[in-house]
């Protein structure tokens, strides 16, 4: 009766245990961040940003879920500005913000910002800065590997630990474009570890640095423009 | 069992206790099996489903209207049964990809010399008859590169459209043509990290090829860009 017992009390606190360990399936993440500040902000109420992202024909290209995280959280909160997504602004102003005619250097923007269309557009939509946003998440240094069978009796089982270290570098190029300056430039830098260790059930561990450099870059955004 | 008798609460209190142990037992055996069998099903699904590829491409790209000056002038655009009908097919390894290119181009054309003069006439062949135009665009595909992230080992899908758009005098004489590619590229990790979306990728890959193309011809057209015999058409 005892053995029941204790059987009982063991599966409950292990199983507790799993169930703990589940919620808190996620890897350890590390974020470090950092202001350029070039001029002083602010922004009115009747004002709102767009966030944009920075893409290049060639090189790395900002994923589309970091850009909506960022326009998504800058958007919400007691703190929230209004926000016109990238998507949004680019066809409200196509051509001149596609990936492969779009100013990279300010001065660029004050060339095409004398165009009467570009400029009424800007005015009434209210847009007071531009923020680029560049940079990406990448894996590096991936070590071993999962595998997964179908064994006696069709039950499927996996085995192995898989582990990487996930880095994601973000950067904020922020416009004024009332003033047609450039007022500064934010980062977000984080890095973690995942791991899959698999022995029959696969349990990832995955570290969200994604997402933790998208509240980083949010928060030092909101800090920044309403300064 | 004797001492236990004879106090028959708490004999039942312990009957109670073994059957309640012997049910969460049950209970937490099915569950977690349960929940391994399902998880591990689930791994060995994502798993197989990396090793699936191949795509259907039925791309549907919106051009928005361009945010530019027109030049005063009607122009002809021909669309050949050719190029309305054209979807590309290409096998990489043993998968098959197709993508249906023909029938996003009178929405790509239409709009981008739609918005780079004031009126534009679809026309039934190259020449246009009783249309008074000032030109006639041409537009051609001449073929299409695709690239996964299995060919290249970068993270996007690529892909390239060669276009070679003609413009022609109302008598039919050339008077200029384009080489254009169009380029658009998606990173992977926006269409899943464990299951990836390949049509779905290759779609957006495409749809951001054509809109480049647009911009393209709108760009040459820029005074800086276009040729003296286009300025000199435009009178401008």
């Amino acid at each position: 009766m005892r053995r029941v017992r204790d059987w009982t009390f063991s599966s409950v606190t292990l199983f507790l245990l799993a169930l703990t360990g589940l919620l808190a399936l996620q890897g350890c993440v590390q974020t470090t961040q950092e202001e350029f500040r070039e001029a002083d902000t602010g922004i009115r109420d009747d004002q709102i940003i767009a966030i944009l992202r920075r893409t290049s024909l060639t090189g790395e290209n900002t994923e589309q879920a970091f850009i909506d995280c960022v326009a998504e959280k800058t958007a919400k909160g007691r703190d929230g500005i209004d926000v016109i997504s990238n998507q949004e602004f680019i066809d409200a102003f196509y051509p001149w913000f596609e990936a492969r005619i779009a100013p990279t250097e300010v001065d660029d923007l004050k060339t095409i910002a004398h165009n009467e269309k570009i400029k009424d557009r800007l005015e009434s939509l209210g847009i007071r800065y531009l923020v680029w946003i560049d940079g990406s998440t990448s894996r590096i240094n991936q070590n071993g590997s999962v595998q997964c069978a179908v064994a006696t009796g069709g039950i499927p089982a996996c085995f192995g630990f898989l582990s990487w270290r996930a880095e994601s570098v973000y950067e904020a190029v922020i416009w004024d474009v009332e003033r047609n300056i450039s007022v500064g430039k934010l980062s977000a830098e984080s890095k973690g570890m995942s791991f899959v260790p698999a022995v029959v059930i696969p349990i990832p561990f995955i570290a969200r640095t994604q997402s933790s450099a998208c509240v980083s870059l949010v928060d030092q955004l909101k800090e920044f423009i309403e300064d | 069992m004797e001492r236990l008798s004879a106090y028959p609460d708490f004999d039942r209190v312990s009957s109670y206790n073994i059957w309640w142990s012997q049910g969460m037992k049950n209970i937490i055996t099915k569950t977690l099996s349960n929940w391994c069998f399902g998880t591990t099903c689930l791994f060995a699904v994502f798993i197989l489903w990396g090793c699936a590829s191949g795509a259907h491409v039925v791309p549907s790209v919106s051009i928005p209207t361009p945010l530019i000056e027109p030049f005063p002038m009607t122009v002809g655009i021909y669309y050949s049964p050719e190029l309305k009908e054209l979807v590309h097919k290409e096998t990489k390894g043993r998968h098959p990809y197709v993508v249906e290119l023909g029938n996003n181009q009178e929405q790509v054309f239409d709009t981008c010399l739609g918005g780079l003069f004031e009126e534009t006439v679809t026309l039934e062949s190259s020449d246009p008859k009783d249309e008074i135009v000032d030109g006639v665009f041409i537009p051609e595909i001449r073929g299409v590169t695709l690239t996964t992230p299995a060919d290249s080992g970068q993270d996007y899908y690529e892909v390239m459209i060669h276009y070679r758009i003609q413009l022609n005098d109302p008598s039919g004489d050339e008077i200029h043509d384009w080489v254009i590619n169009g380029y658009g590229k998606v990173n992977r990790r926006d269409y899943g990290s464990v299951m990836e979306r390949t049509s779905e990728a290759l779609q957006q890959a495409t749809e951001n090829a054509m809109r480049d193309a647009s911009t393209q011809l709108i760009e040459r057209f820029n005074p800086r860009r276009r040729p003296a015999v286009v300025s000199n058409w435009l009178k401008f």
